[in-house]
């Protein structure tokens, strides 16, 4: 590289022996030379001035000053949990523990007691049959005959059809009569009540163990008979 | 207990374990750190803004030290960057900073080294000038000078911390000196 003057010298020389970091040997060529030669002297002359010039900056400004002391934002690096120690932590801390030992004793204790409620006198905790609603016991089955159902079936209208008022006592013949009434195509339309009444009588099963008397207060069959009996006598 | 071991492993502590073995790196360099922002900057409070930021910017990305380059390389070029973001920023305030735009109508008296004035007031005033002179040079020219002149570091560990050629050094060097004598020039003394 040749400097812009003419100079028989590279910049890099001139450079290197300005800061004294030419090799000893190409030093004392260096000095011989520059005896001889005026426009490498200029040169020399010329970069020297421009480092003074910087040295005695730095010597008057800035090497009088200390160092500042630089604050360093130091963290902590956390240690490398694995999952398993993530898990551990996050659950077995003793806030965690007690609110879960008070949870669990809760739980224990409402199912003590409901389990406890429901059971039955027995000892059996058994299924809760629905109780049938409070009907009259249905009398005992016997063998009737067709006029005798009829009979019954009519019997069992009337009162439904005046609930107000105390059953009817209805003579075997006018029930026949009925009967034959009816036989003949008098379709009379029950009630939703009445067809419900029916089913309930007829499906619901009796709930086992239970059996309450109930005074049976309805007219029966042998009842009949004998206040017809009594009525021919 | 760090004093004994090199940049590049401190760094590796720094990363892995020991957060403060990072404050050896700052105990080697701050002065030098220091210099050089000084140089760049021309002003202390500036230059000590820089060299923090220059630090703490260092500590925030030492997980991105890959060991390629030199600790002092890698140093050196954030702090510059820090000192360029700082100049920056002081050009947008509009304050009146280094002064990159030279006085080319003044003609700068400088006397010659054999004739060096021992009145404060006039070195004082040269070394205004001779700092607003390097503070108009270009940024790479600046910093060899002044990691020559402010962090008396030789050629060859300018070469390693810049990653550039030796001779690359001093040509910028050579260069550097030959514009500062053009604006450090001597102008004739006024006949009053």
């Amino acid at each position: 590289m040749r400097n812009g003057k003419d100079s028989c010298l590279f910049g890099e020389e001139l450079v290197s022996y300005l800061y004294d970091e030419l090799p000893a040997a190409k030093r004392h060529s260096f000095e011989v030379h520059l005896l001889d030669c005026s426009s490498c002297t200029a040169e020399f002359a010329d970069l020297s001035v421009s480092r003074l010039g910087v040295y005695e900056w730095h010597r008057d400004e800035f090497a009088p000053l200390s160092t500042p002391h630089f604050a360093i934002p130091y963290t902590t690096p956390e240690p490398t949990v694995s999952w398993l120690d993530a898990i551990r932590a996050f659950i077995f801390t003793p806030a965690r523990l007690s609110f879960a030992g008070g949870t669990l004793a809760i739980l224990v204790a409402a199912f003590g007691a409901f389990y406890l409620t429901n059971i039955d006198s027995n000892g059996l905790a058994g299924v809760q049959v629905p109780e049938p609603e409070q009907t009259a016991p249905k009398p005992p089955e016997s063998v009737k005959t067709a006029d005798e159902v009829a009979y019954d079936e009519y019997r069992e209208e009337k009162t439904l059809v005046d609930p107000g008022k105390s059953p009817i006592t209805i003579s075997k013949t006018t029930a026949q009569k009925a009967v034959v009434v009816r036989a003949k195509g008098a379709v009379k339309k029950r009630t939703d009540g009445q067809l419900a009444a029916r089913e309930n009588r007829q499906t619901k099963a009796p709930r086992l163990g239970t059996f309450e008397e109930v005074e049976d207060k309805s007219l029966r069959l042998a009842d009949l008979v004998a206040d017809i009996d009594s009525y021919r006598k | 207990m760090f004093t004994d071991l090199t940049d590049e492993k401190l760094v590796e502590m720094a990363v892995r374990s020991d957060p403060e073995a990072f404050g050896e790196i700052v105990r080697r360099w701050e002065r030098k750190i220091f210099a050089l922002c000084f140089g760049m900057l021309g002003r202390e409070d500036d230059a000590r803004d820089a060299a923090q930021e220059a630090f703490v910017a260092a500590y925030r990305n030492l997980g991105n030290f890959r060991g390629e380059a030199k600790v002092s390389s890698w140093l050196h070029r954030i702090a510059v960057n820090q000192c360029l973001t700082i100049k920056r920023r002081a050009r947008t305030r509009s304050e009146e900073f280094l002064d990159e735009e030279t006085h080319e109508d003044e003609r700068i008296f400088v006397a010659a080294a054999a004739h060096s004035p021992s009145n404060q007031t006039e070195q004082a005033e040269r070394n205004v000038l001779v700092r607003q002179a390097v503070g108009s040079l270009p940024v790479d020219l600046r910093q060899v000078v002044v990691m020559k002149e402010f962090e008396d570091m030789t050629f060859q560990e300018i070469s390693d911390t810049l990653e550039i050629p030796l001779s690359t050094v001093k040509s910028r060097l050579y260069t550097a000196l030959k514009q500062l004598r053009s604006k450090l020039e001597r102008v004739p003394m006024e006949i009053g």
